[in-house]
């Protein structure tokens, strides 16, 4: 089982965009994938219509992460299901500060989940919060969204200087540029700069487009209602060299 | 979970008063013509799953599902993978060999189904239930089920999470009339039409003995069930289908060979000169091409500790001897569809079905089995014990290999008696057994393997298919090997002490002693 986060300190970037298409992707390739919502806000459980109140509540679902299981639901596809957000935000955010090891806490919620599933996908709030020092430590790769812009370097060095200060060595980072706009050409220039610095930079980028932003409108992934526009094709480019990376 | 229909339940009624709990969103009606596969010894049955080749119109699937509620474990677009290694992406093929493992996926039955479906919705248009209508008629495995027409079904498929909205769907299709609930899945329905019985195949011996039986019928019910593994695996073997009918049918042969000499006291002479030479020869022609393939299934395995660059320049080391396996694969399939195959099967059963008997002195044919098994196990015993407390540091490979012969002998007279047996002793005991034998077993495969590697090397030289990198590389292996048989040789003796254990002897001592006085030379076990 291989883990991604979806990870930038800033929100509105497409974090939860990639998590939703990418896992529908890896889904239909035939890998039994797991989307769990970290974010309180909840918007990948809205794209996926599932209710995001869990049953039970409160510290009650700490105890035993065998009953996880219970927790998960099927999506409309096959090989995709998806961990509410409730169950994050009453697991993860209320008691990571109560715990001993807080940072060990979500990897250790997924172990169980290991005969279950190929890939999980986590989708992850805005902000360094304990949440995110947890993921770390949980993934395999995290999967940057980046908006091209001159405060880009500034996010990706915070990135990096975190990933050496936290010894999370084996921890890739796969970042990819979002919400791009082809017609500027700052945006051409400074992608291409990017790039020239950061091998770690994915060749696909996700353009910005109406059609991504119309998920909202279908509450489904972009692929399944238009499969063939050039932001769904992105999707799939960029799942392509994710999937490599991860196997590798 | 399904339900049959009957009378009056038709399409509009079911959906109709699915609607008064759900959106019932219906597709477009597909039909799919399906067939089913598993391998020949039902590994997937076994575990309760399935799997399924869908095709329609243009598009063709793969489904590897669990039996009972059809929940997909796995899907890919495209024909049947028949090896787990055919399956993409890799997790997928991973997951499926570790029920399959190096077996085939043979085609079981056919049918072609048409499905109505439609999804159950929530109030917030979320598919909570997969509901379907199918009606399927039986294709042409075998001609005689094909066409005949499967009762009409209403199938209902839980979404994960919303167990409480598929009872809901249950108690609404239960409520109705005409409409029955069942367990039995498709794959089932369609056997029990088509004649076939799941799991009527096992490489085990699997018969039941009578106690006091006269030893020759006891024999013969044993080489009889041996004789109906080999006929059961001729055809696989053959054609090559996979590497375990060749392995099952190999070890039929050994087997009874085995028997024929272990049991020689209550078969006619004139029988064991006729027919030993005979399963000396089958087992001849099948070892060269049994050989090749542990090779080929170990070879991940033997080159997993090399770098990458020497992994690589093994490949046509690789290739080498996966061709060299389809030469000796050719001969065996000749061999063994030639007229001596044929007239050495229809002879041996006839032999097998009338009592034998014999003038002989020495004959024990009429004796009870439990007297002459009992002995015997002990003596092989016996021998055992004295070749493995004469192994030392420096016993060369020879007496290692006779050990493990003997243990061989021992294990499979166990196997061919467990019946007059108690069955918790007697798999305790060959436990014991089989860790010595494991042990022993993956010594004389390094060291074949390893021997093998020089033969390999020099072939491939004379062929010019090897670069010296190549020759290099498998100079690496045959290094690694060897390391690995020093370390499996460093193991013998603690292994063979467990086995060799007083308790262990004195329980082998106990099950098998034979009322019957053994002749001291013989029956001291030097315990
Ligand atoms: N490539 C894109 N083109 C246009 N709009 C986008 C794109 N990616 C995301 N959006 C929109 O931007 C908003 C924020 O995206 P989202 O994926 O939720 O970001 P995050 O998860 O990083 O907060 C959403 O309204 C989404 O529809
Ligand atoms: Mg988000």
């Amino acid at each position: 089982m291989k883990v991604i986060a979806t990870y930038n300190i800033k929100g509105g970037v497409g974090k939860t965009a990639a998590a939703v298409n990418l896992a529908w992707l890896a889904g239909r390739s035939g890998l039994r994938t797991l989307v769990w919502d970290l974010d309180p806000q909840g918007a990948a459980t809205f794209y996926f219509r599932v209710q995001p109140k869990v049953r039970g509540g409160g510290s009650k679902l700490m105890k035993g992460s065998s009953r996880i299981r219970d927790f998960i639901k099927g999506t409309d596809y096959e090989n995709l299901d998806l961990m509410p957000a409730d169950f994050s935000y009453r697991n993860l955010d209320i008691h990571l500060d109560q715990k001993k090891n807080p940072t060990k806490r979500l990897k250790k919620l997924l172990a169980p989940l290991k005969a279950d599933y190929d890939l999980v996908v986590l989708d992850c709030p805005p902000s360094i919060s304990l949440v995110s020092e947890s993921v770390f430590f949980a993934a395999d790769a995290l999967a940057v969204p980046v908006i091209p812009t001159t405060l880009s370097q500034r996010t990706l060095e915070q990135l990096f200087g975190f990933r050496s200060e936290r010894k999370l060595t084996g921890l890739k980072l796969l970042i990819f540029f979002s919400l791009v706009d082809r017609r500027k050409k700052l945006h051409h220039e400074l992608m291409d700069e990017i790039a020239g610095r950061y091998p770690e930079v994915m060749k696909t980028y996700i353009p910005n487009a109406s059609q991504v932003e119309r998920m909202g409108v279908f509450k489904k992934p972009i692929g399944d209602f238009a499969g063939s526009c050039d932001a769904a094709q992105a999707y799939e480019e960029l799942w392509a060299e994710v999937k490599t990376a991860l196997w590798r | 979970m399904k339900f049959l229909l009957e009378g009056q339940a038709d399409r509009t009624t079911i959906f109709a008063e699915l609607a008064q709990r759900f959106t019932v969103r219906p597709g477009k009606p597909r039909t799919i013509e399906r067939t089913f596969f598993d391998t020949f010894d039902w590994r997937l049955y076994s575990a309760g799953q399935r799997a399924e080749e869908a095709r329609e119109a243009e598009s063709v699937q793969a489904e590897w599902m669990e039996n009972a509620t059809g929940s997909v474990l796995g899907r890919m677009n495209g024909p049947m993978g028949r090896m787990a290694r055919d399956w993409h992406p890799a997790p997928l093929a991973e997951a499926l060999a570790r029920i399959i493992k190096m077996r085939a996926l043979l085609p079981l039955a056919k049918i072609t189904t048409t499905r109505w479906p439609a999804d159950l919705l929530d109030e917030r248009e979320k598919t909570v239930v997969r509901a379907s209508i199918e009606i399927s008629t039986t294709g042409s495995i075998s001609p005689e089920a094909a066409g005949r027409a499967l009762p009409p079904a209403v199938v209902l498929s839980a979404v994960r999470g919303y167990h409480t909205e598929l009872e809901k769907a249950i108690a609404v299709l239960a409520g109705m009339s005409g409409l029955t609930r069942v367990q039995h899945s498709t794959l089932d329905q369609v056997l029990a039409i088509d004649g076939r019985t799941p799991l009527d195949y096992s490489s085990k011996i699997n018969v039941r003995l009578p106690h006091g039986a006269p030893c020759e019928e006891a024999v013969r019910t044993v080489l009889a069930r041996l004789v109906e593994i080999m006929a059961a695996n001729h055809k696989g073997t053959v054609a090559d289908v996979d590497t375990e009918f060749l392995h099952d049918f190999r070890v039929a042969v050994r087997r009874t060979r085995s028997m024929l000499g272990q049991m020689k006291a209550a078969i006619p002479a004139s029988i064991l000169k006729q027919f030993r030479p005979e399963f000396d020869w089958l087992g001849a022609v099948t070892g060269p091409t049994r050989d090749l393939d542990v090779y080929v299934l170990k070879f991940d395995d033997y080159s997993a500790p090399l770098n990458e660059a020497v992994r690589r320049d093994l490949a046509p080391l690789r290739k080498h001897i996966l061709r060299r396996q389809h030469q000796e694969q050719l001969t065996l399939s000749r061999a063994i569809s030639a007229q001596r195959y044929q007239a050495l099967i229809v002879d041996w059963e006839k032999v097998l079905r009338s009592t034998w008997k014999s003038g002989a002195q020495s004959f024990r044919g009429d004796d009870p089995v439990e007297a002459v098994v009992g002995q015997r196990i002990l003596k092989i015993l016996k021998r055992a014990l004295r070749q493995g407390r004469a192994l030392t540091d420096d016993s060369p490979a020879s007496a290692v290999h006779e050990l493990r012969i003997t243990c061989k002998k021992l294990r499979y007279m166990m196997e061919f008696f467990k019946s007059l047996y108690p069955a918790a002793e007697i798999d305790e005991l060959t436990g014991a057994l089989k860790e010595l034998q494991d042990n022993l077993g993956d010594f004389q495969d390094y060291e074949v393997h390893r021997t093998e590697l020089y033969r390999f090397a020099e072939e491939m030289a004379a062929h010019k298919t090897a670069r010296p990198r190549t020759l290099l590389a498998i100079g690496q292996l045959a290094e690694s090997l060897a390391v690995r048989q020093r370390l499996a040789r460093a193991d013998i003796g603690r292994r063979f002490a467990g086995f060799a254990a007083k308790n262990n002897i004195e329980r082998f001592r106990t099950l098998f002693k034979t009322a019957e006085r053994i002749a001291p030379d013989e029956g001291d076990c030097n315990l």
